[in-house]
Order: C-alpha cells, then sequence, then structure tokens
C-alpha cells in the first residue's frame, strides 16, 4: 500500500512542520540566558562646577524622550553676574551625547563632547577667559557616560576615560589637548597593588591629587571602595573603609574632587532596591566617611555635584516624581535635606557669584529657568527664564 | 534595509512607468513575431500538404482532453500570475514592497529568516526599478504560458516556471510566508499564496499520464487534510489571543486587531464596513468566532485525509465557503492598500482544493465514459523539427511558449544584469540630490596641509582628476556618510583609482586642527585609502575656499552641528571643474549610499575619459 506509507511520511513531514512552527511561536519569549544582571547606579551628566571665571553647568534640553532631539547645553554664569548665558555653539558639533565638564585652580575650563550617532571620538574645547575665546582639542576615543571622565590636573596635564566598561582606558594629555597617551586600563588596574582585593570591572572616573592622577573604580567586590592612586612606579588602591552597615553592597564611585586638605569621593551603594550615598574626605592619608544618605527605590539620582569648597550635593527624584536636593558640607557635618527644587530641576548650582544663593535650573523643552534660595530662605525664586532655539531634527 | 525615499518619489515612479513602456514595446513586439512565425509555420503546413495532395493537418483527434484538474489549476493560476503582475505595476511597488510589505512580515521572524529575506531585500532596493518591472513581466509571462500553452512540454514546463519563480516570491518576498513566525494562523493566510502557486506549479508539471488516476487528487487531499489539522491546533492553542475578541485589560485579541487594521486600509467603503462589522463581531464573540474556526478546520482536515469522494466533496464545499469568507472579512480581499501583490492565500488554497477533488473523481468518471488515457500519437513523435511543420498543436504550443518565455526575459534579464552589479542604481541618487550638473570653469585654487602636514595645492595635484568635497571632522550624521561614500566610489573606479585623489577639505570654524582631521580618518578607517587627502588650513583661507566653492558654513544654535553644504565637485587633470554633485546622504540608507557613489564614480570615469 504505497499511498499508506506516503501518507505517513506525509504525516511525519506536516509533524516536524508543526513543532517547527511551534518553535517559531515561542521565538518572540524573552530568553532566560545571559549574563547576570549588574545593577549600577547611574552617574548623569547634568552637573555644575565652579571656575575662577565663573560657574559652568551642563544639562539637558529638548525632547529628552528622543536622543536625537535632546541637546545638551552648556550654560555658563559669569563670577560676579546675576545671569546665565548659554555657550553651547562653542562646542561646534552636536551635543547629543552629553557634556562633561571640567576645571581646576589655575586650569582652564574644559568640556568635552560624548559621542553621538556616527561621532565615536571626543571633541574638546577649552577656555580660559569665561568663554571669550576658545581653543579646542580631540581626543581619539569616546568620553565614557561618566560626569568624572575628565579632569584638569594642577600641574598641567589633563586626564580623560573613554571608551567603558572592561574596555575602559584612561588617557593623559601633558599639554595640548590632541595629543594623548593611556596611562592605564581597566584590565591593568585589576593587576596593581590592591586589585584584586577590588576586582575592578570598570572606571567610572578620573581625578588629580597634587599632580597625581586618581582613578576611581567600580570594584566587583562588595563593600571595597576603588579609588587607585598612581605613585612609585604603580598604581595602588586608596580609599576608605565603609562601616559594617554599608559594607555588603558594591560601591561606585560616583565623583572624586580635590579639596584644600586632600581628595574627596562621593560613593554610591547598592542596597537592594534603593541606594545609599555617603561622601569620603582623605586628609594626611587618613579618610573620614560621613553618614549615610538613603535614596528610597524609584528615585533616581538627576545630578550630583559639587557644593561649596569641599561638599557634595544630590539632587533626586522620589517615586512620585517630587524633586530632593540634600547637600553635605565637609566631613564633620550630616547631610542637610535643603528645600525641594521646582519640578523639572536637572542640576543644582552651589557657589554662584552670588555666593548667598543656590540656583536650581529647570529644564522643559526649549526652556531653562534658574529659581534660586536665598540663604536661610525655604522657598525658592524664579530669577531667570532664558530660550534656547534648538534645531530639532538636525542630528537626524 | 529600504531606500529611505517616498514611495510615491516622482524619479523612481516616472523611471518605472518609462521602463514598463519600453518593456510593454518589446513584449508587444515579441507577440507580433510569435504571430508572424505562427502564420509562416502555417502556411508551410499548407504548402506541404498541398504539394503532397492532403488535406491541411490539423490537430490529432484522437488525442483525450486534458485532465479538468490540471486545466482548472493551469487555467485558475495563469489568470491569478497575471493579475499578479498587473498588481506588481502599482506606482508604489519599486519603493514601496520592501518596507510595507516584506520588511513588516521579516521583522517578525527568526534572524536567519530575516538574513535570508534581506539578501532579497538589498536586491531589490538597490535596483527598485528593475526589480518591480521584472516581477510585472515574469509574473505576466508565466500567467499568458500557463493560459495559452495547454498540452505536452513546454506547459509542464510553464508549471515549472510557476513553481521557480513562486518560490523565489515565497521565500524572498513573504519571508517564508511568516510560518517561521510567532503570530502564524490559517486565518492570516499561512503558510502563504506563493506556496499554493508553487502546489499548482508543481502540479501541472506532473507527466499528463499522471493524471488518469486518482492517486495524485488522493495526495492533494490528504496534504491539504495534514495540513488543516495542524492549523486546527495552531488555532486551538492557547495563549495565542484568538480565544478573546478583547482581552484583558482592553487588549484587543489577535484576529480582531488584525481585522480593525485590515479595516483601515484604503478601500472601497462598502468592503470596510463589512470588515468593521466583523470586527465588531469578533470583539463581541471572539471565544465562539475562534471555536467555529477550529471545529471548521479540524472537520475539513479529518474529511481530507480519509479522502472518500463523498466526504472530499463535502469538505471542498466547506473550505470554499469558509475561504471566502476569511477572504472577504479577515484577509479584506488582501490586495488594497498599496502594495498588496496578490489576492492573499484563501483563493488559492480553495483552488488547489477543488482541482485536488476534481482530480479525485475525475479519472473514475472518464473512465466510465470510455475516455482512454493519454498515449503518444504519431504526430506527437519525431524531431521537434518535423513536429513543427507538421503538427500545428505542437506548432502552436511552441511558439507560445517561446513568446512567453521571451516575456519572461524582458523582465528577468535587466534585473539579472542589475543584480549582477553590487552598485545600487544610480537613479536612486537622482532622486534624493537630482542629477550631477556640468561645469566648465577653473577650479578655485588652493594651498592647504593634509591630515598629516604635507602642504597640498591645486597645481599639485595637477595631471589627477579630483573628486573633492567640504568635510566636518566633528560631524555627526552626514560627513562620514559622504567619506564612506567617496571610499566605495573609489574602489568601484577600479584601476581608474590610481589616477584620481580624493580631496576633503575641513568645513569646521573651530576645528581646524589636523589632529582633529586624524581622529576623523582614524574613526572612518580611511588612514590605509591612499588616495585620500583631507586638508585644513588658516580659518582665513577656509573660509576663501568656501566662498569660492559656494559652501555655506555656520555655527548652528542650541547645540545643534555645524551647519555646511553637502555638496562634491569633479576637477579634472587640468584644474578645470567638471561636475557638481548635491551630496546630501538623504536617508542615507545602503541603497542610496551605494548609488551616490556610483554616480560619483561615473562622473569621474567621465571626467577622466574626457580630460
Amino acid at each position: 500500500m504505497p499511498s499508506r506509507r506516503s501518507g505517513r511520511a506525509i504525516v511525519a513531514l506536516c509533524g516536524a512542520l508543526i513543532v517547527a512552527t511551534g518553535v517559531g511561536i515561542r521565538s518572540g519569549a524573552p530568553g532566560a540566558a545571559g549574563t547576570p544582571l549588574v545593577t549600577s547606579i547611574p552617574t548623569p551628566l547634568a552637573t555644575s562646577i565652579g571656575s575662577s571665571s565663573g560657574t559652568w553647568a551642563t544639562l539637558p534640553m529638548g525632547r529628552t524622550n528622543q536622543p536625537r532631539n535632546t541637546f545638551w547645553q552648556l550654560f555658563f554664569q559669569p563670577a560676579g553676574a546675576t545671569s546665565w548665558t548659554d555657550e553651547v555653539g562653542a562646542t561646534a558639533t552636536a551635543t547629543n551625547g552629553g557634556l562633561v565638564l571640567a576645571t581646576a585652580a589655575g586650569r582652564p575650563f574644559i568640556a568635552g563632547i560624548r559621542p553621538a550617532n556616527l561621532l565615536r571620538f571626543s571633541p574638546l574645547i577649552s577656555t580660559t577667559d569665561g568663554g571669550v575665546t576658545w581653543t579646542n582639542g580631540v581626543l581619539p576615543r569616546g568620553l565614557s557616560a561618566h560626569p568624572d571622565s575628565l579632569s584638569a590636573a594642577s600641574d598641567g596635564r589633563t586626564l580623560a576615560l573613554v571608551n567603558s566598561g572592561a574596555d575602559a582606558r584612561v588617557l593623559v594629555s601633558s599639554g595640548s589637548l590632541s595629543i594623548w597617551r593611556t596611562l592605564v586600563t581597566a584590565r591593568s588596574l585589576a593587576t596593581q597593588r590592591g586589585g584584586r582585593s577590588c576586582e575592578p570591572h570598570s572606571v567610572s572616573g578620573v581625578a588629580s591629587l597634587d599632580g597625581n592622577p586618581v582613578v576611581g573604580a567600580d570594584c566587583a567586590r562588595a563593600g571595597v571602595v576603588g579609588i587607585f592612586a598612581q605613585g612609585g612606579g604603580g598604581w595602588t588602591r586608596d580609599g576608605p573603609t565603609l562601616p559594617d552597615a554599608l559594607g555588603r553592597g558594591r560601591v561606585q564611585v560616583l565623583t572624586m574632587a580635590r579639596t584644600p586638605t586632600g581628595l574627596s569621593a562621593l560613593l554610591g551603594i547598592a542596597q537592594g532596591s534603593g541606594t545609599a550615598l555617603v561622601a569620603a574626605w582623605e586628609a594626611n592619608g587618613t579618610w573620614t566617611v560621613s553618614s549615610s544618605l538613603t535614596l528610597g527605590p524609584g528615585g533616581p539620582i538627576v545630578s550630583f555635584g559639587p557644593a561649596g569648597g569641599a561638599g557634595y550635593f544630590v539632587l533626586s527624584r522620589t517615586a512620585s516624581g517630587a524633586t530632593r536636593l540634600a547637600a553635605i558640607d565637609g566631613p564633620d557635618v550630616h547631610w542637610v535635606q535643603l528645600p525641594p527644587p521646582p519640578r523639572h530641576s536637572a542640576t543644582i548650582a552651589f557657589a554662584p557669584a552670588t555666593a548667598s544663593a543656590i540656583e536650581a535650573l529647570t529644564n522643559t523643552a526649549t526652556t531653562m529657568t534658574v529659581w534660586s534660595l536665598p540663604s536661610g530662605s525655604g522657598n525658592w525664586v524664579k530669577s531667570q527664564v532664558l530660550h534656547v532655539n534648538i534645531k530639532f531634527g538636525s542630528s537626524s | 534595509m529600504g531606500t529611505g525615499l517616498r514611495t510615491n518619489d516622482s524619479t523612481i515612479v516616472t523611471a518605472f512607468h518609462s521602463a514598463l513602456l519600453h518593456q510593454g514595446l518589446i513584449v508587444l513586439f515579441i507577440l507580433a513575431v510569435a504571430g508572424v512565425t505562427l502564420n509562416a509555420l502555417r502556411s508551410l503546413q499548407f504548402r506541404r500538404a498541398a504539394s503532397a495532395g492532403s488535406a491541411p493537418p490539423s490537430p490529432p483527434a484522437e488525442r483525450p482532453p486534458e485532465s479538468p484538474a490540471r486545466r482548472l489549476l493551469r487555467i485558475s493560476f495563469g489568470l491569478i500570475w497575471l493579475f499578479d503582475g498587473i498588481l506588481q505595476g502599482q506606482a508604489s511597488m519599486p519603493l514601496g514592497l520592501v518596507p510595507q510589505g516584506i520588511q513588516p512580515t521579516a521583522a517578525a521572524s527568526p534572524t536567519w529568516v530575516q538574513h535570508v529575506v534581506n539578501a532579497g531585500a538589498t536586491a531589490w532596493t538597490f535596483h527598485p526599478v528593475q526589480a518591480a518591472a521584472a516581477s510585472v513581466w515574469i509574473q505576466i509571462g508565466i500567467g499568458l504560458w500557463l493560459l495559452i500553452v495547454p498540452r505536452g512540454r513546454w506547459s509542464r514546463l510553464g508549471g515549472l516556471a510557476s513553481l521557480g519563480w513562486g518560490l523565489v516570491v515565497w521565500v524572498f518576498g513573504e519571508a517564508f510566508g511568516g510560518i517561521f513566525g510567532p503570530g502564524l494562523t490559517w486565518l492570516f493566510g499561512a503558510p502563504g499564496a506563493v506556496l499554493f502557486y508553487c502546489a499548482a506549479g508543481a502540479l501541472i508539471a506532473l507527466p499528463e499520464r499522471v493524471w488518469a488516476t486518482a492517486r495524485p487528487g488522493r495526495i492533494v487531499l490528504r496534504v491539504l487534510g495534514v495540513f488543516f489539522v495542524a492549523m486546527a491546533v495552531l488555532q486551538a492553542w492557547p495563549g495565542r489571543g484568538f480565544w478573546s475578541g478583547h482581552a484583558r485589560a482592553g487588549v484587543v485579541g489577535t484576529l480582531t486587531g488584525m481585522v480593525r487594521a485590515m479595516a483601515r486600509t484604503p478601500q472601497p467603503r462598502v468592503l470596510s464596513t463589512w470588515v468593521g462589522s466583523f470586527e465588531a463581531f469578533d470583539a463581541a464573540h471572539g471565544w465562539g468566532v475562534n471555536l467555529f474556526v477550529v471545529v471548521a478546520l479540524a472537520a475539513i482536515g479529518v474529511a481530507f485525509l480519509r479522502a472518500r469522494p463523498r466526504l472530499a466533496l463535502f469538505a471542498v464545499v466547506a473550505t470554499v465557503i469558509v475561504c471566502v469568507a476569511d477572504w472577504v472579512l479577515v484577509e479584506d480581499f488582501g490586495f488594497f492598500g498599496g502594495v498588496g501583490t496578490d489576492p492573499n492565500s484563501m483563493i488559492p488554497m480553495a483552488l488547489v482544493c477543488v482541482a485536488g477533488y476534481v482530480a479525485l473523481v475525475q479519472p473514475t468518471e472518464l473512465a466510465r465514459a470510455g475516455v482512454v488515457p493519454i498515449v503518444r500519437t504519431g504526430t506527437d513523435t519525431g524531431s521537434w523539427r518535423e513536429r513543427l511543420v507538421t503538427n500545428p498543436g505542437y506548432a502552436f504550443r511552441f511558439i507560445a511558449a517561446l513568446a512567453a518565455i521571451g516575456i519572461v526575459l524582458v523582465g528577468a534579464v535587466p534585473m539579472a544584469v542589475a543584480a549582477a552589479s553590487p552598485n545600487a542604481d544610480p537613479i536612486l541618487d537622482t532622486a534624493v540630490d537630482g542629477a550631477p550638473n556640468t561645469l566648465h570653469s577653473a577650479a578655485p585654487s588652493f594651498s592647504l596641509v593634509n591630515q598629516r602636514g604635507r602642504a597640498v595645492s591645486l597645481p599639485s595635484l595637477h595631471g589627477k582628476t579630483i573628486a573633492l568635497t567640504f568635510l566636518d571632522p566633528v560631524c555627526t550624521s552626514d560627513c562620514p556618510i559622504i567619506a564612506q561614500e567617496f571610499r566605495r566610489a573609489d574602489q568601484m573606479l577600479g584601476g581608474n583609482a590610481k589616477n584620481v585623489e580624493l580631496v576633503a577639505i575641513d568645513a569646521n570654524p573651530r576645528f581646524t586642527s589636523r589632529y582633529d582631521l586624524v581622529a576623523f580618518d582614524d574613526q572612518e578607517n580611511l588612514n590605509h585609502v591612499a588616495n585620500w587627502l583631507y586638508l585644513t588650513g588658516s580659518l582665513p583661507e577656509l573660509r576663501r575656499l568656501w566662498d569660492a566653492y559656494g559652501i555655506l558654513v555656520g555655527y548652528a544654535s542650541g547645540g545643534a552641528m555645524i551647519a555646511h553644504s553637502d555638496t562634491a565637485y569633479v576637477i579634472n587633470a587640468h584644474g578645470d571643474l567638471r561636475y557638481v554633485l548635491n551630496a546630501d546622504p538623504g536617508g542615507a540608507t545602503a541603497a542610496t549610499e551605494s548609488s551616490f557613489a556610483a554616480v560619483l564614480a561615473n562622473s569621474i570615469k567621465s571626467t577622466i575619459g574626457g580630460s
């Protein structure tokens, strides 16, 4: 009965087809395989820094839910002035990827433009006169997405953190911002003194202390702070020891700064669904760790940066969307909750020219509004509205 | 994938219509030649008969009729191929088929399917005019072939052509009918209309003696039976959204969603009303509708598997009814909305079912009527030349098949020639940027330094043809694309490249250092292109050159990149401007980039030839 045999063959063939289509049905299901999820604390680029000529701030504007229509602005408030101007035109390129700011006493202000779209390296611009004249440089690779990716050292060198993850690389320039050499990589840090106790899986920022480069790394080992300082022909892990209560989470070095007495750092520790932040100050080789600032679940960090001489501010958003601002002045005080800044606050400018006020910069599409918090006041007061002419679609 | 152009781009549509017109004239010529040849052969047959003193030859009377099932398949699928060929002539086909027809289907399929489909889609998007015109003539040719060549090897060859082209369309045009995608269902046309064209082609290609028994009909019905049972199982499978019209939280059921999408397709109002009514009905009674579909498919499948004439008749009637209902209420006739290329799967499926049934029962009835199986007759034997002048039927089939093959080749040959080139059709760039303009003036001179710090001037490049453009080294969109287009044009030049210099002049007023140029070259991997020169100089000198070459450069506000004109020039070996090209990459797809490179390479070659 050949017809019966062929009929069975057809049935078998079609059975295989059904199995194949069954596979197709399931093809849309999410796969279970993959690398373990590493939770990391976001490091927003929106921030502000003070320089001898004034205060610089960067924040995203435009249609911030569309990467190619998000344009980062570079605002400047000259020393002694009370209003801000937009200096982003000095970048002479699209800023969709974000800006990274750096300066130091006696050093120019430098802004690095992060890669975006088809641009994969980072142009740099610098000024010593508050943006009246600009010079430029170029990094051969793209700046990392950390606010500490650039650092101007007091000895005239400039440090830059390029690439990301295990490919992260710290470059150094001795003069021209166009000539760079590799200083250290994330991989080589693991082999340095103290590297094994940290197991760095990425570099998160660069700084310098008395001309010596310092690198912040994210350690795979819980409770270990990955601050590495160059000296004695190599790199040595330095950094505070965290209290036991914070020692169970992985530590991220969010930002570092030079203080009058040494180095300081803002550290983030992942704790379950929330985040704990601590500041740490080094003086004469001894570290002091602040109390912790706890951010609840669903409350992302919007901005952080320097607050005054040796302190830090942290602008965050609660799960309900309200903004929250905390600041710490130095090693001997606690975090202070300041009056909640207005909605849409993107960053805070401490130590502005009008030293009596703290300013919150809010962004809504093409409008940047400045709100001031007079000293001793509990209310934010609108002090400036600045419209930015954004060319939507110009990066498409 | 795609071209980034609007589907109704006038340049492409005009070129498509022009191609159809010219190829249509060739088709008319082929038909005329076929007619004249046939007439000449007929005259020859008459003269030979007259000289032999016998009656004019006529088709052998003893030849039995063509199997009804085969005739049904041949004529119906011939008409469908003709209809499909006409649908392929829609103005939106060249640019619309890939993004609107092929990609959405492939996107839901596994990666390997997307890779396969992309290969065909790339060929189409690189040569949209030739591809769309080829589809028109190939399908019309196959349709005519099936219709007018009823018997013999030439007719079976037509079946094979239907099978072969059908497979091409099924794989590359329908992404395997979507059978590897997650939403496979009989209701939406699985396993793809063209697979039934393939099945019909394969059956037509069978030797005619096969049709003398009920076996092909039995096999066809049993295969269909397995198919329908499998589709019933899939339809009943839980969690696929068919068991409800409205799922929880207001999410629309799968069938309701599909019908809703079809109702929104541009179409006559009466049709959208029908489809809209069914959408509302399914939204309210989704469970019942799916139960009916599952039971109907399972019952039809079981009946076909039995392959008994009486049961099969009921199943065929049921199949035709549910197919027509699905065609109208779910598939919405399949060809409205701009890039519909066929009437979808229900009609072809019903036709194959009917043909299978006819093939099952007809041989018995023919035997009852005393019709003998097909045998070779006297006039069917001998060499083809002999039969051509002695057998009018053979002569007609022979000439008609040749004419049909000619029509297929009218479309296939230009497409094959175009596809042999790895470069996209220049017309895509014409659609984006317009045609290059010729110039006859001295090129403004320059004296700059290249990315290595060496001085380069226009006089120092005399003797070389120059492709010149202006690029911003820190540009985030167009400039990297233009640089790659230049590099590709260089590769297209082959041996001519040694006589050409690719020159870019810095178009950013702030980033004018050679280090900026080196970073750009490194990013774009241009360091190893021997004839690539990226030049910069003092800002005043750069501004003078921008003005001289008509390049508008300006700071943009709000964090946008430097705005500058995208322009390219071709300068001959004596330093004279010969061509100016708009170098705006437009949608910057692989097709438009390749097309610009081809246009630039052609302009350079033309300049070299004219220097």
